[in-house]
């Protein structure tokens, strides 16, 4: 038996000498340019992300030093604007790389997906809500001065004497991940508190109407006795934020021959960390299928229209979600056809697909969905009001769903026409969260 | 004379050792061509097919699958209602991936999945046949149906479980020695003080959901027609449907789910984990499993208000489990099941069922039968005695294994930590089938345990 065992791995290590001297063969010879436009592109999104948070944290500061009408209004002027440039990124998620992947080297980035994006949140935890029965809720962090108990499934105590990054990263998911203490939702809530405009799904006598979202008042900033703590929390959550986008970006950086970037194209200099060009292509079809149908049109729309729940938005605190949806798609379509901000990156995904008809056809009626909702989110009633069962709206937010699916489902053949088989069980559901 | 012993436990180990590698070789090949996301995902794919409406049913039965639940009130409207008294704040919590649960969650701490159920014996009073006639049992009066292991805050948890094991050898004709783990459950941190005397506590651990859809169009006359309660036949094998109170039509049905096949359908059985496992009131369950001396629990509770897990989710939620996709089959050779039959175990474990379109295989009867006294946990539910089972279904229990990983753990409490313990602890009615495969030669053995791998 032994000597089979020495046979068997010798054997094995015959095969993986093969293959990776294979892939530095590869390698050295030419690089996936559908890959090198990918990759472009989420080098420059990420240094917009952080770049944007980085303004964000500029204004927090400037708030908190100086909380006025006039000063918070920046701060959530900036949130807004960083919203903008993350919710493109959104569309290099679920396809195994360094912002959610699970396994794997590239797990060194952190990760941070859940840290920076984590939703719903329940905000109770965080600051005093209003509740079903109009009381102010207590017991929060916020107003906890010493340990807190982040209640859920076996919370570990957590000392919020100084809340601090490293407090916020400990309570994130402590107990359960329900129990979301990080990322840009946080900060959203703390500018804008609760957006009470769900009259229509349970009783609620507090309504600030259609075009209204969250009317935190400044003097939780100001006289309130937790003003300080507010404020403590508001740039603990914003460097989390940066820390973690400085992480991603280096995962992206170009000139590092160490990264996530030179292992999807193939030439980081530690040749096993590389990623097969048929794999990394696969990855990404798939994430975007997922990313696209699963994540966009079933969790973030259908079921914010199906229950019908204001805490279903995504951005249910600042009535934004009709950004949220619209720059999602934005970043799905960078992808697709290899553009960002209006300049061409390069051989796009799409580019090989001989018969493109049905899905711009599909495309193009999801863009006039989409700039039908954001001007109503302008003029009449935000999302939360456009998804009510009874508005005429609501009917157009089903049909965008239902195309975004289908747009979900084209990815088989955009994948196909690059070589890469798909079935419709790769882009069928959003992996199941780590318990 | 210690030489020779020694030299042929050797030989017996290096067979043993050599059949594992050949299994391990054999899964590694039929499981190659899926790849880990697929694996992982093995059942929580929706079904091919269905139209946007289906597709948004199920969709939303996955969120308040999945999504956490938080204690009310709340401005999470859509989702506050957990407690006052749960042990999970998710359905997914206890069925990772949809597969079964676990005894440990960590070392030797207790998973949340692994559930203790308490009861205690009838008295004869027309007030106990009262609540056994609708309950099917006699909740311990003090702690109700199930121990709660986490509460609300202000609202006190029931208790926390321990299991600990002993170690009991049994020697095959051979010389093969196989360890089993006979588990020994203990709560600590009573938080309502002792329980009676003479309660029956009974640990369960979440089983995999697994083809639901598919069991739920195999008709009552098709379970009704293995049911041989006497044994008419002399074949040592009875088996008997459990026929339960619905609260949900309001009359006996046949039960076919759970581990005494207590629960008629997949909605009944989720509202009963809903109300218990995470303290939604909803449709059929409409009251908080407080007991009379739960004061706290009473008080926090919104009794009357409203389902905190409404009709339509309910319905969602039954609607998701019934559409999950059932993964392939791998079978890649007929001799394991050609001796799983030849020594009986087919009897119980029914391999088929034709339905108006497929036929399917599940292996189970869904019937209850005596499993001995080793597996007895003394605890009746409606028709199914203290030492009757349900046959639970064994396909996919390949992939189960899968899931589970490095925390395998097969019965109804987890203390089998392999499909061949699992065999090994059958006892009663399936003593034979038992003796009959501890007889076989190992190759024998290894062919229905693959087998048992790849349906």
């Amino acid at each position: 038996m032994t000597i089979q065992k020495k046979l068997m791995i010798s054997f094995g290590l015959t095969v993986v000498m093969i293959i990776s001297a294979a892939s530095v063969f590869l390698s050295r010879d030419e690089i996936n340019p559908l890959l090198i436009t990918y990759a472009n592109i989420a080098t420059v999104n990420y240094m917009d992300a952080l770049n944007d948070a980085k303004k964000l944290g500029t204004k927090l500061k400037d708030f908190t030093n100086n909380p006025t009408i006039e000063t918070m209004g920046n701060a959530k002027a900036a949130w807004l604007n960083a919203r903008e440039s993350y919710g493109q990124t959104e569309a290099f998620r679920l396809s195994n790389g360094p912002i959610d992947v699970e396994e794997g080297w590239h797990t060194s980035y952190g990760a941070p997906e859940g840290r920076l994006n984590a939703w719903p949140l329940d905000e109770n935890m965080i600051d005093y809500i209003t509740n079903s029965k109009g009381r102010k809720t207590s017991g929060n962090i916020i107003d906890t001065p010493g340990m807190f108990n982040p209640g859920g499934e076996n919370p570990l105590l957590i000392d919020v004497s100084i809340i601090t990054s490293d407090v916020l990263a400990a309570l994130n998911g402590n107990g359960g991940y329900a129990n979301v203490a990080t990322g840009y939702h946080v900060i959203e809530f703390l500018l804008w508190g609760q957006d009470q405009d769900y009259a229509n799904f349970i009783k609620d006598n507090v309504t600030h109407g259609a075009l209204l979202a969250g009317q935190r008042a400044l003097t939780d900033y100001t006289i309130n006795a937790n003003a300080d703590r507010r404020k403590q929390y508001l740039n603990a959550a914003v460097s989390l934020i940066i820390a973690d986008l400085e992480s991603i970006t280096s995962a992206w950086a170009d000139g590092d021959s160490t990264n996530y970037k030179a292992a999807l194209l193939g030439k980081n200099s530690d040749v096993t960390k590389n990623i097969n060009a048929k794999v990394a292509l696969k990855q990404i079809f798939s994430g975007l299928g997922i990313f696209i149908k699963s994540e966009l049109a079933n969790e973030r729309i259908a079921i914010a229209v199906l229950t019908p729940s204001e805490e279903d938005e995504h951005s249910c605190f600042s009535d934004n979600t009709h950004r949220d949806i619209t720059q999602n798609f934005q970043g799905f379509k960078n992808l697709l056809f290899g553009t960002y901000n209006s300049f061409d990156y390069g051989v796009a995904l799409i580019d090989a697909m001989k018969d493109k008809t049905k899905l711009m056809g599909l495309i193009a009626s999801v863009n006039t969905k989409i700039n039908q909702m954001n001007t109503l989110a302008q003029v009449s009633r935000h999302f939360d009001y456009q998804i009510r069962p009874n508005d005429s709206q609501a009917r157009q937010i089903k049909k965008l769903k239902n195309e975004l699916r289908a747009i979900g489902d084209q990815m088989i053949y955009v994948a196909k026409s690059n070589g890469i088989d798909l079935t419709v069980g790769n882009i069928m559901d959003v992996g199941e969260i780590k318990l | 004379m210690l030489g020779k012993l020694n030299y042929k436990y050797l030989a017996v180990l290096i067979i043993l050792l050599l059949v594992i590698s050949l299994m391990e070789m054999v899964f590694a090949n039929d499981f190659s061509n899926l790849s880990t996301y697929e694996l992982n995902q093995s059942f929580t794919q929706v079904q091919p097919n269905l139209s946007n409406d289906k597709l948004d049913k199920f969709i939303l039965g996955k969120s308040f699958f999945r999504i956490p639940w938080v204690e009310a009130p709340s401005s999470t409207t859509a989702r506050d209602g957990l407690g006052p008294l749960f042990s999970a704040n998710t359905c997914i919590n206890c069925h990772a991936k949809n597969g079964r649960g676990k005894v440990f969650e960590v070392n030797n701490i207790v998973d949340k999945s692994h559930v203790i159920h308490l009861s205690i014996p009838s008295n004869g009073t027309d007030e106990h046949q009262g609540i056994i006639a609708k309950l099917g049992f006699i909740p311990e009066p003090n702690y109700g149906v199930q121990i709660s292991i986490n509460g609300v805050p202000g609202v006190p948890f029931e208790a926390k479980s321990l299991v600990h094991y002993s170690t009991k050898n049994i020697h095959y004709t051979d010389g093969t020695i196989i360890s089993l783990q006979q588990p020994i459950v203990k709560l600590e941190k009573l938080g309502y003080g002792d329980l009676l005397p003479n309660t029956i506590i009974s640990a369960r651990i979440a089983p995999a959901l697994v083809g639901l859809g598919l069991l739920e169009q195999i008709t009552d006359e098709q379970i009704l027609a293995n049911e041989d309660i006497n044994d008419a036949n002399h074949d040592g094998i009875s088996g008997k449907a459990n026929r339960v109170w619905s609260e949900q039509t309001n009359k006996i049905e046949i039960g076919r789910y759970a581990w005494k096949a207590s629960a008629p359908t997949v909605k009944y059985q989720s509202a009963n984990a809903a109300v218990n496992d995470m303290g939604l009131t909803n449709p059929i369950y409409e009251h908080q499993s407080c007991t009379l001396m739960q004061v706290e629990c009473i008080n926090s509770s919104k009794d009357g208000e409203k389902h905190e897990l409404t009709a339509q989710r309910l319905n969602a939620i039954s609607y998701y489990l019934t559409h999950l996709k059932l993964p392939k089959s791998i079978i890649s050779q007929y001799q394991g099941q050609r001796l799983f039959s030849k020594i009986g175990c087919s009897q119980c474990h029914v391999p088929s069922y034709l339905l108006p379109n497929i036929t399917i295989y599940p292996y189970s009867d869904f019937l209850l039968h005596d499993m001995g006294k080793d597996l007895a946990d003394g605890r009746s539910e409606f028709d199914a005695l203290g030492n009757e089972w349900r046959t639970p279904p064994l396909w996919r229990l390949g992939r189960v294994s899968l899931i589970l990983k490095d925390n395998k753990n097969f019965l109804h409490d987890g203390r089998a930590r392999n499909l061949e313990q699992a065999i090994i602890w059958h006892g009663g009615e399936s003593g034979k089938s038992k003796t009959l495969f501890m007889n076989l030669p190992v190759s024998s053995r290894g062919k229905i345990l693959q087998f048992l791998n790849e349906i």
